[in-house]
């Protein structure tokens, strides 16, 4: 079925509404409705998952609206604007599947908020049908008188083609422009002062051919550090579970580089570095596992059966009460003078032109050190991979995972040097080992996580009975998966390291 | 996508009203909701005010060819398919059809929809064809306005007999009193009587001139800014069919 089109107009300043809607009453009979003034709260989330999908979503009065950049509509619901707004916060329907496909765990935030003002114009036939919705009306920012947005809107309405082809001739007759509904959109969020897609999680730095080692550390850390400053209010203000998810994705990517360069950073400073980042990834952690858990709290339900679930809520409950206490002890800590010195530290090391890190060896080209880097660490993560065998103990697996890690870093930050195919082929090869590492990795950790509450725990009641029996259950399912993907990992591995994939990341090396 | 048939043997039991407010009540719960007026006199058509494209009939229904046909009403999410003086035939049309395939005629015809709706609404005839058939094999859902008469509640038994033959399980059907008239005594007693069988839904609607005057003004009883008791006696019996039938 075809989609229905609107468009939208710019009225001229010379043509008055009544002209044109005399120019229209000629053909249709031409009936107001109501002038609604209607204030508009646009959101998104921190990362621009709406916007990265061409939607929109805002609350007008008792609604919410999920929309097309064209102004299509895609799904609504009832509900009233709110600071933030989870998928789960809104009523079971369309609105609430959708967005649970589009932003996941992340929460839509206050983005930009307008007063629109609109009047809704009915052109019937001579039954008094509707054929087209026509609408007058101006998008005003909040808080900004001077920027109004004058426009007219003109939407089909299904099998009545001819008609709307005949109003938006007539308006283009008129003198009218058409206005796309991005750009206005994109207008209205430029003068609130804030970028679409400013923020992404994905890492992308550009480095030039010619750079030295110090000024490409530098870049590459300035990025990393301007994300910790970007998550850290959202980590404070505890708006989602993923600022402090990249928060900490950003500290382990700098403490992989200060790590990968250690010979050659100064030695002094990189250890005091690297000591700072270890305690930040280390009082970042607890709250980050407990989120864990608790985004993963329907999994484990699903994984149990039902007479075994009613065990697992007091663990989720306790999650809860750990999970406030933590946040309290993480905000006190990013509140910290430790904390403060050792982001101005770190600034003044990176961008200071005196610093150390623009002197000695590290002015020699990045280039030819990162080719060098990468064949060193592929050489060594192959070398580990293949000293596992099906006898190996985990421990050995935990650390591969974590070289491949740092190898996957380590050709992130430096991708700008290299062909753009040949580098996201490979770290498809490269994803596809990690994520069966990761996997192993992450249902060890919980094996061990649960066996430790298994471990704590003294049967005084029924309720802790009850929860016994449910960890029991989910241990050994869990320990079960486990031997699943450690079983898959060798015909994994075997892929990866399958000559052409090798080929590829020499004849990407070498450019 | 659901699919909802307005369904009885008989009647003036409040077919067209239910479906014309059904679909509206849906459609303002956020459903993308399309109205199939399948009863030839076109009372659905007529309360949207949409009369048929000139080129459209049964025959090109029956073939699939009917997207183009299909008209937006005056709300936002609620599309009809209005119904042509040529359906009155329809049965015979689809009696015409291999034996094997006669009963599925509409169901397969519905299908290239899901994309665009998630409910169909059937405003079905008063009678008992292969129609029928169709309409109860396609529906996940067969909605049954009874008055609280002898004569509606037989219609009910007899669609309950239908049911059996075409082998459709009976809890598709949800059957509910209409144009009900608390002062009548015996409206009371068939009521007292019958609720308590799982067939029959609790809400119910009221025989009400304001249902009866939506021929007049051509509009879905929910329609105007105030919301009415006969607009919250369709918003109730709505909310039923969706946590009983629709897993909602």
């Amino acid at each position: 079925m075809k989609r229905l089109r609107t468009k939208m107009f710019s009225l001229p300043g010379e043509l008055g509404v009544d002209s044109l809607l005399r120019g229209l009453s000629k053909r249709f009979i031409v009936e107001q409705r109501d002038h609604e003034v209607r204030q508009r709260c646009y959101y998104d989330t921190f990362d621009w998952r709406l916007h990265r999908t061409g939607q929109v979503f805002f609350s007008a009065g008792a609604t919410l609206h999920l929309e097309r950049f064209n102004g299509q509509q895609v799904a609504v619901a009832s509900g009233r604007r709110k600071p933030k707004f989870f998928w789960w916060d809104i009523e079971a329907g369309k609105l609430n599947e959708r967005l649970k496909s589009c932003i996941d765990m992340r929460a839509l935030c206050p983005v930009v908020e307008v007063t629109s003002e609109a009047t809704q114009f009915r052109m019937m036939n001579k039954d008094r049908k509707t054929v087209v919705r026509f609408v007058i009306g101006n998008d005003q920012l909040q808080g900004m008188g001077s920027d109004v947005v004058e426009q007219i809107v003109v939407c089909e309405i299904r099998g009545y083609e001819r008609e709307y082809d005949a109003i938006v001739e007539l308006c283009l007759k008129k003198g009218c422009t058409e206005l796309k509904k991005k750009k206005l959109f994109e207008r209205l969020l430029k003068n609130s002062g804030r970028t679409p897609r400013d923020y992404g999680a994905k890492f992308k730095v550009n480095l030039d051919e010619d750079m030295s080692i110090g000024t490409a550390v530098a870049k590459i850390c300035l990025h990393l550090l301007g994300d910790m400053q970007k998550n850290q209010p959202g980590v404070i203000a505890d708006i989602d579970s993923e600022f402090l998810h990249d928060f900490r994705i950003a500290v382990r990517r700098t403490r992989s580089l200060l790590s990968l360069m250690k010979k050659i950073l100064p030695r002094e400073q990189c250890r005091y570095f690297q000591g700072e980042f270890r305690w930040l990834g280390s009082v970042t952690g607890p709250l980050r596992d407990i989120d864990v858990y608790l985004l993963e709290k329907e999994d484990y339900l699903n994984l149990l059966p039902p007479v075994l679930q009613d065990g697992l809520s007091t663990f989720f409950e306790q999650l809860e009460t750990r999970r406030a206490g933590e946040l309290k002890t993480l905000q006190t800590r990013l509140g910290s003078k430790r904390f403060g010195a050792l982001l101005s530290d770190w600034e003044s090391f990176l961008s200071d032109p005196d610093s150390e890190l623009f002197k000695g060896s590290r002015g020699q080209s990045c280039r030819v050190y990162a080719d060098t880097m990468i064949i060193k660490r592929f050489r060594s993560f192959i070398r580990d991979g293949n000293r596992i065998s099906a006898a190996s103990p985990d421990e050995e697996l935990h650390r591969l995972r974590i070289s491949g890690k740092k190898f996957r870093y380590l050709l992130e930050f430096f991708k700008s040097f290299y062909d753009e195919e040949q580098m996201s082929l490979f770290l498809k090869y490269m994803k596809k080992l990690q994520d069966n590492l990761g996997a192993f990795n992450d249902l060890s950790v919980q094996q061990n996580m649960l066996g430790g509450e298994l471990g704590g725990l003294r049967a005084r009641n029924l309720q802790s009975i009850r929860f016994a029996a449910a960890l029991g259950g989910l241990i050994a399912l869990l320990s079960d998966k486990n031997q699943v993907v450690r079983s898959e990992f060798e015909s994994t591995y075997q892929e990866f390291t399958r000559p052409e994939v090798q080929e590829l990341l020499q004849a990407m090396v070498k450019g | 996508m659901k699919t909802i048939a307005v369904y009885s043997s008989k009647g003036g039991v409040g077919k067209t009203a239910t479906s014309v407010n059904l679909a509206f009540t849906a459609s303002m719960a956020g459903e993308r909701v399309l109205l199939c007026d399948m009863d030839s006199q076109g009372a659905a058509s007529f309360y949207y005010r949409i009369k048929p494209k000139k080129k459209f009939n049964r025959a090109r229904l029956l073939r699939g060819e009917f997207y183009e046909f299909i008209r937006g009403t005056d709300f936002p999410n609620l599309d009809l398919l209005p119904a042509h003086f040529s359906f009155r035939n329809l049965d015979i049309a689809i009696n015409e059809e291999k034996k094997d395939k006669k009963r599925e005629v509409l169901a397969s015809l519905l299908v290239p929809l899901a994309d665009q709706y998630d409910c169909v609404i059937l405003d079905c005839p008063p009678n008992v064809t292969v129609l029928s058939e169709n309409i109860i094999t396609a529906a996940d859902c067969v909605v049954v306005p009874v008055v609280p008469t002898t004569l509606s509640l037989l219609a009910l038994e007899q669609l309950l007999k239908l049911c059996k033959k075409v082998g459709c399980k009976k809890n598709k059907i949800l059957a509910f009193f209409s144009m009900v008239e608390r002062r009548k005594l015996m409206h009371n007693s068939i009521m007292k009587k019958y609720r308590a069988y799982p067939i029959f839904m609790q809400s119910y609607v009221p025989f009400m001139a304001e249902i009866e005057k939506m021929g007049m003004y051509r509009r879905p009883v929910g329609s105007t800014p105030r919301k009415s008791v006969a607009a919250q006696a369709y918003e109730l019996l709505w909310q039923e069919i969706r946590a009983r039938r629709l897993g909602q």
